[in-house]
């Protein structure tokens, strides 16, 4: 089986627990749009000022939420001791790797899927107005926060203070992405258009390039022991 | 690495969890078709040792040997060879039983998934019976069952069982002894944890009996129930090799 076929394999596990539970969406979205209320009581609701934290309330969301996606994902994999079988399959460890990084970007898409019109909604932010240029810094930041989030979460998954342990680690880490992708997205809002994005958008590939090689490369290290 | 394993040697093996010693300088060879039963009171090293074998763990000092090169678990073809089954099922609970085979039959590439999975169910199950509900609705025995079919359905070269009649009516029990009969005799070898005198004397061809981390006898292994009865308690009473 290829290396290819490895990830989607685990994608589809992935999946298929998700479409039975539904838990992680479920939870992911419902915390991040709480996330959002409060920011938007925060702000002022409908407040002129308002549009101007949109883009940074939205990445915030995302970020709080994403552990959330991120311990529960990994939660599964602790559930049973099923991680040592996996990691003692034969299958190339990175593959394993890309295949969470790949559920936990979709579980995280679906969820931006709500907040997008939700954050446009209470902040009049013009998220829907620009998804078009909007769509690739999501899709671009939400690969990057995926590709740390999940090379941490499985070297914390056995530790004791893993929950603790996954946000101090990670939001330090991701906060370049985090960044580029709240600027890009304000540039976006602010009528900025294709320009925009073609300004901020390479930022956030670069990072998203290190993240994936690097946990490619590290995953399979790192789960050695 | 190509081919079967033919032999594992452990060399000085010792894990310690801080000042404690789980398992104190052993040394330990298994060949093709050995069943090596290990007995031992709890505590004693019988579940590090697995681990160990299995390469999950890392030792403190010493090495485990697959033919006569360090194993190490960053070795795809390594791990191929090598099925464990721990304390715990190590399946996904929101997954069926059937489809969990089919995932790990994916995982360890073999033909015909589908079909392998079936198969190992049928061995642990008449008609699969835990084969199309989530495994996190099913009994202890009945995951264990399917924690066998999973373990086994590589038919790996090493296979290391932690207690595995632990929870299982007697046609598992059975089931177990005729699966690992088949395993030993198509010259694969195992290592199997347990405290059950019957099962070992129905499947082992080696007995190892551990104490406070140490090898306190390792000889063939007796014929019958009572005879490992008997070595249990000369071995412990001895104190350790």
């Amino acid at each position: 089986m290829s290396f290819l076929t490895t990830a989607w394999v685990v994608l589809l596990k992935d999946l298929r627990a998700e479409l039975r539970t539904r838990e992680i969406v479920l939870t992911t979205v419902l915390f991040a749009v709480l996330v959002v209320l409060l920011a938007a009581f925060a702000f002022g609701l409908g407040a002129g000022s308002a549009g101007e934290a949109a883009a940074g309330v939205l990445w915030i969301a995302v970020a709080f939420a994403g552990i959330l996606a991120l311990s529960r994902t990994y939660l599964r994999e602790r559930e049973f001791g099923v991680w040592t079988a996996m990691l003692m399959s034969p299958a190339p460890r990175a593959a394993l790797y890309l295949g969470k990084v790949l559920g936990v970007t979709l579980f995280l898409l679906l969820a931006e899927i709500v907040l997008v019109p939700v954050i446009d909604l209470l902040f009049r932010a013009r998220l829907l107005a620009n998804i078009g240029p909007l769509a690739p810094i999501l899709v671009l930041g939400t690969i990057g926060y995926a590709a740390a989030g999940c090379l941490f979460a499985a070297m914390t998954i056995r530790t004791r203070l893993r929950d603790l342990l996954l946000g101090v680690l990670l939001f330090p880490l991701v906060s370049p992405v985090l960044i580029f992708a709240i600027k890009g997205t304000r540039a976006v809002t602010d009528g900025g258009g294709m320009a925009a994005l073609a300004e901020w958008l390479p930022f956030i590939a670069i990072f998203d390039a290190v993240f994936l090689v690097g946990g490619l490369w590290l995953f399979g290290v790192l789960m050695e022991d | 690495m190509q081919g079967a394993i033919t032999s594992v040697r452990t060399e000085r093996l010792t894990k310690l969890f801080g000042p404690v010693g789980a398992l104190r300088s052993v040394d330990l060879e298994v060949r093709p078709g050995d069943v090596i039963a290990v007995m031992g009171p709890n505590g004693a090293g019988k579940s590090t040792l697995l681990g160990l074998l299995s390469l999950t763990m890392r030792p403190t000092r010493g090495r485990v040997l697959i033919d006569d090169r360090p194993a190490r678990s960053s070795d795809p073809a390594l791990r191929r060879r090598i099925g464990l089954l721990s304390h715990q099922p190590q399946v996904y609970p929101d997954l069926t039983g059937r489809e969990n085979l089919i995932l790990f039959a994916r995982l360890h590439q073999l033909e015909q998934p589908g079909r392998r999975a079936d198969d190992a169910a049928e061995r642990f199950a008449s008609e699969g019976f835990f084969s199309d509900r989530p495994a996190r609705v099913l009994s202890r025995g009945q995951l264990q069952r399917l924690a066998l079919a999973r373990a086994m359905l590589a038919e790996p070269d090493l296979l290391l069982l932690d207690e595995p009649a632990a929870g299982l009516d007697a046609d598992a029990v059975e089931r177990i002894e005729s699966a690992l009969s088949a395993h030993r005799d198509a010259g694969r070898a195992a290592v199997l944890v347990t405290h059950e005198p019957d099962l070992a004397a129905a499947v082992a061809t080696r007995a190892l009996v551990l104490s406070r981390g140490r090898v306190a006898a390792d000889e063939p292994a007796p014929a019958d129930g009572d005879g490992w009865r008997e070595l249990y308690g000369s071995a412990l009473a001895g104190g350790g090799r």
